[in-house]
């Protein structure tokens, strides 16, 4: 018998827990069923982007399928409209930082794929972080208290502002930067990123930055469209709809990678372009967009059918001194 | 351990981003023997604030988790590593404890309360010698290994680090683990050890 034999030895009599135990533990581990900091458009669209991985390898029934051709996106050139965005977005103004005991308000709609009308959800959540008020619908103002982990990476508004400040406003140092980026966290021990291409995570970690709801430096934000004009397969259609039904500009990242950009079959073909929609003027970040061309297969079940889309919208935001209170 | 038509931790992990409801699922699939490895390494009593803690963390961190990767084991396992890791002092004190004493406080967490002391093998003791003095990330990939029966390639993504540094962080452990044992005669050991 060896060390190692010897050492699976030692302790192994530990048990498993009880059923009773088990059940109470469940409910305590499964209590925080949203995520504090996440915009719900970034939840779904996470989700969607990543389900790249599960449609491959399981044998999607969709060869010799036609797509859905989505009617009025037309594409443009990337560098040439990146390069307005960010020269729009450096002449901005920079944005007064809020007090800390002031609060973010975000209104924002959420249209899930096969459902016919979008969900209103509004949110308050204070710039140092320690409390956030949900409403979703007509539905009663929820209140939550809130210690950031320092080992996650849910960032206080004010925690992400900072983080934001440090990173380089260099478009090519910048590029670099994310490209290294773990995303958010300084320490991800349990995230490697293993698989994930270098500029799949920078489009990835770039989405991320331009949708938050604290306000990008205008030299950052301009950085973050000139090295999204840098990645290969960025790819920019007008014409794009948000969950509002406003038209604007969408990014794409075209050459999606397991868990990030337009999502491909088996057989390489595409089953759902993902969109980071933007203002057609402005450039700021109006919502999320995924539009499903061809029938997405999980497990052979048709999840979303061909046609379908799911989309988001920021439709209201500002700085407000309560939760529930609005911008005037 | 996945049989056919049931969806694999990936499927439920991108189903769960937009009905947090699924991640129930992988809580039912993984919970028993996740507390059970943190029983190991910490006792009874710490075990429901780790699991508890690490499926609280994971279903924060859901949009982060590369769906590439099948199995989310070591993607909880990872995030139970970081929870564990700060208690460590109590760990490392029950490892010392046990290897001077032969009583694990440990084993005796778990065991019947009016069963008699838990007494170790002459082995055991001093693989708990040996544990004691590991640095923390020698001992994580040793344990993962021992434990959890995790391949190096688990533990990789676990841990975050290449492969390779697995294997030299394994190599080294393993090299005080049979120091530590090299006073206990082969025969000997076998004897302790089915004496239990």
């Amino acid at each position: 018998m060896d060390d190692l034999e010897l050492l699976s030895g030692m302790r192994a009599d530990a048990p498993e827990p009880g059923v009773e135990r088990l059940k109470a533990l469940r409910v305590r581990a499964l209590r925080r069923r949203r995520r504090f900091w996440m915009a719900p458009s970034l939840l779904a669209v996470a989700g969607a982007l990543a389900a790249a991985a599960v449609v491959s390898g399981i044998g999607a029934p969709t060869q010799g399928t036609r797509p859905i051709v989505i009617t009025g996106t037309v594409p443009m050139s990337a560098e040439a409209v990146l390069r307005q965005a960010a020269q729009v977005s450096e002449r901005r103004a920079p944005a007064p930082a809020p007090r800390p005991d002031q609060w973010l308000y975000r209104k924002t709609l959420v249209k899930q794929p096969g459902e016919a009308t979008a969900e209103v959800q509004e949110y308050w959540t204070r710039y140092d972080g320690t409390r956030q008020a949900v409403r979703q619908g007509q539905g009663p103002l929820e209140e939550h208290r809130h210690r950031p982990d320092p080992d996650d990476d849910d960032l206080s508004p004010r925690g992400y502002a900072a983080r934001l400040a440090k990173l380089p406003t260099d478009p090519s140092r910048l590029l670099a930067h994310v490209k290294g980026d773990r995303h958010w966290a300084t320490k991800p021990k349990e995230e490697a990123g293993l698989g994930e291409h270098p500029d799949a995570r920078a489009f990835r970690v770039l989405s991320v930055y331009l949708e938050q709801e604290v306000p990008v430096p205008p030299r950052l934000r301009g950085a973050i469209f000139r090295a999204l004009a840098e990645i290969p397969g960025v790819r920019v259609d007008s014409g794009v709809r948000d969950a509002a039904g406003r038209t604007g500009i969408g990014i794409a990242y075209e050459w999606g990678a397991p868990g990030v950009g337009t999502e491909r079959d088996a057989n390489g073909q595409v089953v759902a372009r993902s969109y980071l929609v933007l203002d057609a003027t402005t450039y700021e970040f109006l919502g999320r967009r995924v539009d499903y061309v061809r029938d997405h297969v999980i497990n052979g079940d048709v999840v979303f059918t061909a046609g379908s889309f799911y989309a988001s919208a920021e439709v209201a935001a500002g700085v407000v001194d309560e939760p529930g209170e609005l911008p005037g | 351990m996945i049989t056919h038509g049931e969806p694999d931790d990936a499927e439920v992990i991108d189903r769960a981003r937009r009905d947090p409801a699924a991640f129930s699922v992988l809580f039912d699939r993984h919970a028993p023997a996740l507390h059970r490895y943190v029983t190991r390494r910490l006792g009874d009593s710490l075990a429901d604030d780790v699991v508890a803690e690490t499926f609280l963390a994971a279903f924060r961190r859901l949009t982060r988790y590369d769906t590439a990767h099948r199995d989310a084991r070591p993607w909880l396992y990872g995030i139970a590593a970081n929870l564990i890791g700060k208690h460590r002092r109590a760990e490392v004190r029950a490892y010392l404890a046990l290897a001077r004493t032969g009583t694990d406080e440990v084993a005796e967490s778990y065991a019947d309360r009016v069963e008699a002391r838990v007494s170790a093998s002459a082995a055991h003791q001093e693989l708990a010698e040996a544990l004691a003095v590991l640095s923390p990330e020698d001992r994580e990939v040793l344990l993962m290994i021992a434990w959890a029966d995790f391949s190096y390639e688990e533990v990789a993504r676990a841990l975050g680090i290449p492969v390779g540094t697995v294997r030299s962080r394994l190599h080294r452990a393993r090299r005080k683990t049979r120091a530590a044992l090299g006073g206990v005669d082969p025969s000997a050991v076998e004897e302790e050890t089915t004496r239990g």
